[in-house]
């Protein structure tokens, strides 16, 4: 019966089977082909998602400036050409970069005030030195010798002092010799108009004191006594002074001279504008021009204290000058304890706020020198006092304390400031001084203390 | 099974065509309706492999290829960076800020553009308006029968600063002996330089009561807690005294009062000007320091440094005359004459020693100065943190003279004593043989402990009306109050006539410059002035010159008078013996006796009858005269040992007794 139905049917089921075996093929070897194309196409579509990165992706144009927070966008494609121009303008801010360190540098270079007399000097620039600091200081020449410009007190400031008792004394000394001696009048060895001429010479010597101290005053800048400024004493007093005290020592005459140039600067031109003084409206004529200190602003520099200038009798010091840098101790952490770090201008700025509210303290690109200043200043020129202060310097002005003058107190201990209302004012100050020019002229001594390694090109040298 | 089997075959071809058709339709919806690899490319749809390159170069192949060839257009800028550097190093464009804005205790203006980061201000509160300004109480006169004391002395005057400044010739330092600078400066410091001459002068004591003061700042509303404690302090900034001069009698018999005049202190103090109420915070800033420093100097000035005739005191104090500085140093035979060779040398010698002495000043000084920086060191009634005055010795009664060894002793117009000059010249440019000067006029600070009435010591600085006196300031308001004593000077009155004075004072405003305690128009009103007190009881100056008729000798047509003289710091006695048509008075050396009286006739009864300048005739009597408390008072005042014992002598021939030669 079986034989029959396919014999009847054999077409039939011999297409059955070939379906039968066409679908099962279908499923199976058919289905690694397909998988295998849907690989193809899906890289092909990574291709399509990379192009189209490419070519909606944003991009910025590089950084130029540096107060701005984000970058320009860049508008167009980074083709060749773009690229380049970009390198170009790359290239050029490293230049202007550059540039603007050569300016920052020039403007905050000081000289030294004996040639060859930093960092390792023979015992003829430091003698030169020690003379050239000691004349640094000097309130006023020694007979016909004038002073050096570097001069702090007469050159710069062109400063004075009250006339003394001994000098007042000289003064009415001349005046007696001068005016009246000859006119001492003897009869039979008596003499008879003692009375008359003591009485002229009191009523005229009387006046005398005051006058010098007027004349002294219209004469000069500012006030400025003996023991205002730093001064090393090391220095002055050691035979032959050793680098590290010239060194220190040198820092404070460059503090002192910047302050010193400020207060002159500032007096000088607001004398100058009171001998150009215009008649007020309806006046006919211009008061008459104050003279000196009188117009000056800043009328005594009180004290102008540099913390460390003094250095260490007898050299070998191990005092930091400054605020310490990163690394030593003291500083902020960073370089392992006690290991030198070479100066890196380009290091990351680090801040400490517990040193001071501007949080400068010493790095690779400069150190940071505190001082304070006091000044007997006019009430009204403070602010512009401060302003003058910074103005091409390397100075910052955190704190200021102020305490009113009373003029007729000063006026008694012989200082005339005129009529207008003075402040005392104390400026806690920092100086910022770049290590670009002050690491070469640093003895080897201040090196180590300030724990400052050659940079690593000399060491490779060695 | 038969029944199926023949279904089956009878169908089979129906079934394998199903089968068939089936397959057919999956291969359709396999490969057809549905490709097995296709992916989607972007937006444009399901792609397969053959048109899934073509797509991709159309959708952005074509796109980038032409992006990739395009050009940048204009040079990326770079900016010149050291320029700027420098500009912003050199302060360019900064702009000069006033310091009124940066006085501690000064507001801050208005901001023009907040910082950044800052939050905006927000609306300022509501006033707390109802602080006002107190309505201050008046000062009374001092209550003792004498509140205002008049005196004549020889006085030393401090060099007048304001002229100083015009001749370029201010005070001149003066030292003891001891190197500390002496008293009869202007505000307190060493005194100045200038002929010792005669004043006449007045000086009139007012009080302010404290518990006045503390009802006044209770009115307004100043008082805890709705005010804190320290926004209740004031202090004094000025005195401002008025006089009147009696110019005649009414008809009722009563004084009447004219020529008002506003007193200007004496050169013993040299007083800021109190600043407008609109002048800027920095000038009211700085008076409020100064008088801060000042207040014994605002209200109790310092008088001059009596070198003769009458001391000054405080109402009830009792005070010996200060000693005749030029009888004192008129000692015969001390001043010989020298030579300018001998004065040379006594110079040199002089010199050295005033080095030596130099040097011993100046360490005492530093030390005067080491002890002035301690806490209550300063001295007596100075001004707070003032130099150290020097201070009346115990039991010295109201002066005393200090020898200075820098000065010649001798006085060279000194009347009576030696033509002496000096052996060259004082270092501080003081006039040889010039009294040294005595202290202060201003007493010792609570020289009158017992008066309840009042406490002397002015208050220091700033106060608060409840505090003053009270320890420490914490005590409880209102408790152990002290009341304030004025005083002013007045050195201008005119000998002969009567005056009376009255003050208003002024005080710094509680609330000045205070937010939200008060509204903004009484905050920033910095002074407050007081209305003025009632006037003084009168006081009458007396005149230089008096006469007596202390002989009368109508016999002879003559008559003896006594003319007492105030002149030169002491009392000058002379008599005069005159006849009819003789003016009474003469000058006598350096003394001027002259009274501008003639005598015109001398009668039998011993009375005189005498013309003055303007020829108006009056009758003196002798026995009127001898009567006269006055004349007494002058006689012990010439001569104060003499006196009893002059009263004491009985008339003698002709009726007369005489008063006591000097």
């Amino acid at each position: 019966m079986w034989k029959d139905i396919l014999k009847k049917n054999a077409v039939s089921i011999a297409c059955g089977v070939v379906a039968l075996i066409a679908l099962i093929a279908a499923f199976f070897p058919g289905d690694g082909m397909v998988q295998d194309l849907q690989s193809k196409l899906e890289a092909r579509k990574t291709v399509y998602t990379t192009l189209n990165g490419l070519k909606t992706k944003q991009r910025h144009l590089p950084n130029l400036n540096p107060g701005a927070s984000e970058a320009e966008l860049l508008k167009t494609f980074p083709s060749e050409k773009v690229i380049a121009e970009g390198e170009k303008a790359t290239q050029k801010m490293k230049e202007v970069s550059k540039d603007l360190y050569n300016t920052a540098v020039q403007i905050n270079q000081h000289q030294l005030l004996v040639d060859n007399s930093l960092p390792s000097p023979t015992d003829v620039p430091k003698l030169s030195f020690k003379a050239a600091y000691i004349d640094t200081f000097k309130l006023r020449p020694d007979g016909n010798k004038p002073l050096p410009d570097s001069n702090i007190p007469y050159s710069i400031l062109k400063g004075t002092q009250p006339p003394t008792p001994e000098e007042i004394n000289v003064a009415l000394d001349d005046l007696w010799n001068n005016n009246y001696v000859a006119r001492v009048v003897t009869v039979n060895g008596a003499v008879a108009n003692g009375p008359q001429l003591t009485e002229e010479f009191m009523t005229e010597g009387a006046k005398l004191p005051d006058v010098m101290r007027q004349k002294c005053a219209e004469d000069a800048l500012v006030y400025i006594m003996d023991d205002a400024l730093t001064q090393n004493t090391s220095v002055q007093t050691t035979g032959v002074p050793n680098e590290n005290d010239i060194w220190y020592a040198q820092l404070g005459v460059w503090i002192q001279q910047d302050v010193a140039r400020a207060i002159r600067s500032m007096n000088e031109a607001a004398v100058a504008a009171a001998g150009n003084a215009q008649p007020a409206a309806g006046a006919t004529t211009a008061p008459a021009a104050l003279k000196g200190i009188l117009a000056a602003p800043v009328k005594r520099v009180v004290t102008l204290l540099v913390p460390r200038s003094q250095g260490t009798a007898g050299g070998g010091s191990t005092v930091t000058f400054g605020r310490p840098p990163v690394g030593v101790p003291g500083g902020e952490e960073g370089a392992a304890a006690g290991g030198a770090v070479p100066s890196d201008p380009a290091a990351l700025l680090t801040f400490d706020f517990a040193n001071s509210p501007t949080g400068r303290i010493s790095t690779g690109l400069y150190d940071v020198y505190d001082f304070q200043l006091t000044v007997d200043i006019e009430a009204s020129h403070l602010a512009n006092f401060i302003n003058e202060l910074t103005k091409g310097r390397y100075i910052g002005v955190h704190t200021v304390d102020l305490t009113p003058v009373d003029l007729n107190t000063v006026k008694a201990e012989g200082f005339v400031y005129g009529n207008k209302p003075v402040v005392r004012a104390v400026l806690h100050c920092e100086e910022m001084l770049l290590r670009k020019w002050t690491e070469p002229l640093m003895p080897a001594g201040v090196k180590k203390e300030m724990n400052i390694a050659p940079p690593p090109a000399a060491v490779a040298a060695q | 099974m038969q029944k199926v089997l023949d279904l089956l075959e009878k169908h089979v071809q129906w079934l394998v065509l199903g089968l068939g058709a089936a397959f057919v339709l999956f291969m359709i919806y396999s490969y057809v309706i549905t490709p097995p690899a296709h992916v989607e490319i972007g937006t444009s749809g399901m792609r397969t492999a053959s048109d899934v390159d073509s797509t991709i170069l159309e959708t952005v192949g074509n796109e980038l290829e032409r992006m990739v060839g395009s050009p940048y257009g204009d040079p990326i800028p770079v900016q010149q960076f050291d320029q700027q550097f420098a500009d912003t190093i050199g302060n360019v464009g900064v702009v000069h800020r006033d310091l009124a804005n940066m006085i501690p205790g000064v507001p801050e203006g208005p901001s023009e553009t907040p910082l950044p980061g800052l939050p905006e201000p927000g609306p300022e509160k509501a006033p707390l308006a109802n602080v006002q300004l107190p309505v201050l109480p008046l000062a009374n006169p001092y209550t003792h029968p004498a509140s205002v004391i008049p005196g004549r002395s020889m006085v030393q005057m401090p060099v007048d600063p304001n002229a100083a400044a015009v001749n370029g010739a201010p005070a001149v330092p003066v030292f003891d002996e001891n190197g500390n600078p002496m008293m009869g400066g202007v505000n307190g410091q060493p005194g100045g330089l200038q002929p010792p001459s005669d004043r006449d002068w007045a000086t009139a004591f007012f009080v302010v009561h404290m518990k006045d003061l503390v009802v006044a700042w209770r009115n307004a509303g100043i008082v805890l807690p709705k005010v804190p404690q320290s926004a209740q302090e004031t202090m004094f900034l000025g005195v401002v005294t008025e006089r009147e001069e009696q110019t005649g009698i009414d008809e009722k018999g009563q004084p009447t009062w004219g020529n008002l005049t506003q007193v200007k202190p004496l050169s013993t103090v040299q007083l800021t000007p109190l600043p407008a109420n609109n002048a800027p915070p920095a000038a009211q800033f700085l008076f409020s320091d100064w008088a801060s420093k000042n207040q014994a100097n605002i209200l109790q000035p310092p008088f001059y440094v009596v070198t003769g005739g009458d001391p000054w005191h405080m109402p009830g104090e009792t005070v010996a005359p200060v000693i005749d500085p030029a009888a004192a140093a008129a000692q015969p035979g001390e001043a010989p004459a020298m030579t300018p060779q001998e004065i040379a040398a006594q110079k040199r010698q002089q010199q050295q020693q005033e080095a030596r002495e130099r040097a011993q000043q100046a360490a005492q000084q530093r030390e005067a100065e080491k002890r002035s920086k301690q806490p209550g060191t300063a001295g007596p009634g100075g001004p707070p943190g003032g130099p150290t005055r020097r201070t009346r010795p115990p039991g010295s009664g109201g002066s005393y003279q200090v020898a200075d060894p820098r000065r010649p002793v001798a006085r060279p117009t000194g009347p009576g004593g030696p033509p002496g000059y000096p052996t060259g010249y004082p270092p501080t440019g003081f006039p040889p043989g010039y009294p040294t000067g005595n202290v202060p006029g201003r007493p010792p600070m609570g020289a009158n402990p017992n008066d309840p009435n009042a406490a002397k010591t002015a208050p220091d600085g700033a106060f608060i009306p409840g505090m003053v006196g009270v320890p420490g300031a914490g005590g409880a308001p209102g408790a152990a109050m002290n009341n304030i004593v004025i005083w002013v000077h007045d050195d201008t009155v005119q000998p002969g006539k009567t005056y009376r004075y009255r003050i208003k004072y002024i005080l710094k405003n509680p609330v000045y410059n205070t937010k939200n305690l008060a509204a903004p128009a009484i905050a920033q009103q910095f002074a407050i002035p007081s209305q003025p007190c009632a006037w003084t009881e009168p006081v009458t100056i007396a005149t230089r010159t008096q006469y007596f008729i202390v002989g009368a000798f109508p016999t002879r047509n003559t008559v003896k008078v006594a003319v007492y003289r105030w002149q030169e710091g002491r009392l000058n006695y002379k008599e005069f013996t005159v006849q009819p048509g003789d003016t009474i008075g003469a000058n006598d050396g350096a003394i001027d006796y002259s009274t501008n009286q003639t005598v015109v006739d001398v009668r039998e009864d011993t009375s005189v009858l005498v013309m003055d300048d303007k020829g108006q005739l009056k009758s003196r009597s002798f026995s009127a005269d001898q009567k006269d408390p006055e004349l007494k008072k002058l006689q012990q005042q010439a001569n104060p040992a003499a006196a009893p014992a002059a009263a004491a002598v009985a008339p003698g021939a002709g009726g007369m007794n005489f008063p006591p030669m000097r």
